[in-house]
């Protein structure tokens, strides 16, 4: 499975990278630090990622700019796309939901129930294709 | 209106005319004021309030970005802390209620940090009023404290209550929260046992919550809706101090009052109005005090 991870807090991104080897045995996983980068990086791809994690509060180009220019994007439009963020304002659920995200994970503190419901989601995602 | 000086200068005067009857008849008695101090005064006061009115407005704001942004570095703190334990599989007694410490403030600090950003955002977020059904709104609340009434075997007697035109949202957090205390307070040797009334007042309508929890003194009955004031320990009930000010928020944006009646050891009356049209800002609530 090929995922690539857009977050720009290093701490939070090891954390989700830590909780995708375990779950997935995944050796290389695709990240970037701000939305600017991620963009690049993707818009540059010639086969998409399986999954993309978009963490919301993103410096430079926000993760809901970078979501609408995802779904917008020929390559990339139906690549699954889910929201982890720290944010449970549902305003920014809303949001996601209405730019496109395919599902919303909140970092929760406790790492297993984090890791259970990041794994939940890209699971569901990933049985819809 | 404006007296001009000998120099040309123009400065705000005050007319005032009384009647005068004299012998030859009625005459007007003018007396013109100068009051350049006191529209000095007016602009003073008028610049404090706005000056005070924006150092509410970025005070708020303030909570709201500061306890948005503790949330993902006190996130880091506890996951890397429950990886850390992991690595250390020989982990004495000690060693390990360390890392229970860490778990347990860190929760209590993250409840901290939601309830602040529900508070500034009860403060910060414009109400819409539409006609709201109570019956509806207090049955949500229950569902969401569903667990809990389970958990403590809660009877809640609720009577059909009337529609009012509110914001569904936060008032469905207000029985919430109240609703939750009255569990949460509840007396170790009797299920919680709660009772809704309600009568109209007027414009507004008065709802009391009755338990027969725990209680409070007297003296504290004045001072528990100020944000973070706590009756208790943690260690007794875990808590914020935080849900009676939420409380407090919404039933003035709903054009009422909110206080509380209970003697020690006896359960607790919450009473609150809530106005029953559109909020109407120069209408006052009946006094609950």
């Amino acid at each position: 499975m090929n995922i690539f991870i857009v977050e720009d807090d290093p701490a939070s991104l090891e954390l989700t990278e830590i909780a995708l080897r375990e779950a997935y045995g995944l050796e290389a996983i695709g990240s970037a630090s701000d939305g600017e980068d991620a963009w690049n990086r993707l818009s540059a791809m010639v086969t998409p990622p399986d999954v993309i994690l978009l963490d919301w509060n993103l410096p430079r180009v926000h993760g809901e700019s970078l979501l609408g220019r995802i779904r917008a994007h020929q390559v990339l439009a139906k690549t699954p796309t889910i929201v982890v963020t720290t944010s449970i304002s549902s305003d920014d659920n809303d949001s996601a939901e209405e730019g496109g995200a395919d599902d919303y994970v909140v970092k929760l503190p406790d790492f297993d129930a984090f890791q259970e419901s990041l794994t939940n989601a890209i699971n569901r995602v990933l049985a819809r294709r | 209106m404006a007296g001009r000086r000998k120099d040309g200068s123009e400065f705000p005067i005050e007319i005032s005319l009384s009647p005068l009857e004299t012998e030859t008849g009625l005459l007007a008695m003018a007396a013109v004021r100068d009051v350049s101090d006191r529209k000095i005064v007016e602009e003073k006061l008028k610049d404090y309030a706005s000056n005070l009115e924006a150092s509410n407005r970025e005070l708020e704001q303030f909570a709201y970005v500061a306890s948005h942004d503790l949330q993902a570095p006190l996130r880091n703190v506890v996951s890397y802390s429950q990886l850390l334990q992991r690595e250390l599989p020989e982990l004495s007694e000690k060693g390990s209620q360390y890392f229970e410490h860490i778990r347990s403030n860190a929760g209590h600090m993250r409840d901290l940090i939601l309830d602040i950003l529900k508070f500034s955002r009860i403060t910060q977020t414009e109400r819409t009023f539409s006609p709201t059904n109570l019956s509806s709104v207090v049955a949500e609340a229950i569902d969401l404290l569903h667990a809990d009434i389970q958990s403590a075997a809660a009877v809640i007697n609720v009577p059909k209550l009337p529609v009012i035109s509110g914001d569904a949202s936060p008032l469905v957090q207000l029985f919430q929260n109240l609703l939750g205390n009255a569990i949460k307070f509840r007396r170790s040797e009797a299920s919680p046992v709660i009772d809704i009334s309600y009568e109209e007042d007027g414009g507004f309508i008065k709802i009391h919550i009755k338990d027969n929890g725990i209680g409070m003194n007297k003296e504290y009955q004045a001072s528990v809706f100020k944000i973070f004031n706590r009756l208790h320990s943690s260690a007794e009930y875990s808590g914020t101090g935080i849900g009676l000010a939420i409380c407090k928020k919404i039933v003035e944006q709903h054009g009422g009052d909110i206080a509380v009646t209970s003697n020690e050891g006896f359960g607790c009356c919450f009473t609150f109005t809530l106005s029953i049209d559109e909020v109407q800002h120069t209408t006052a609530a009946p006094n609950l005090h």
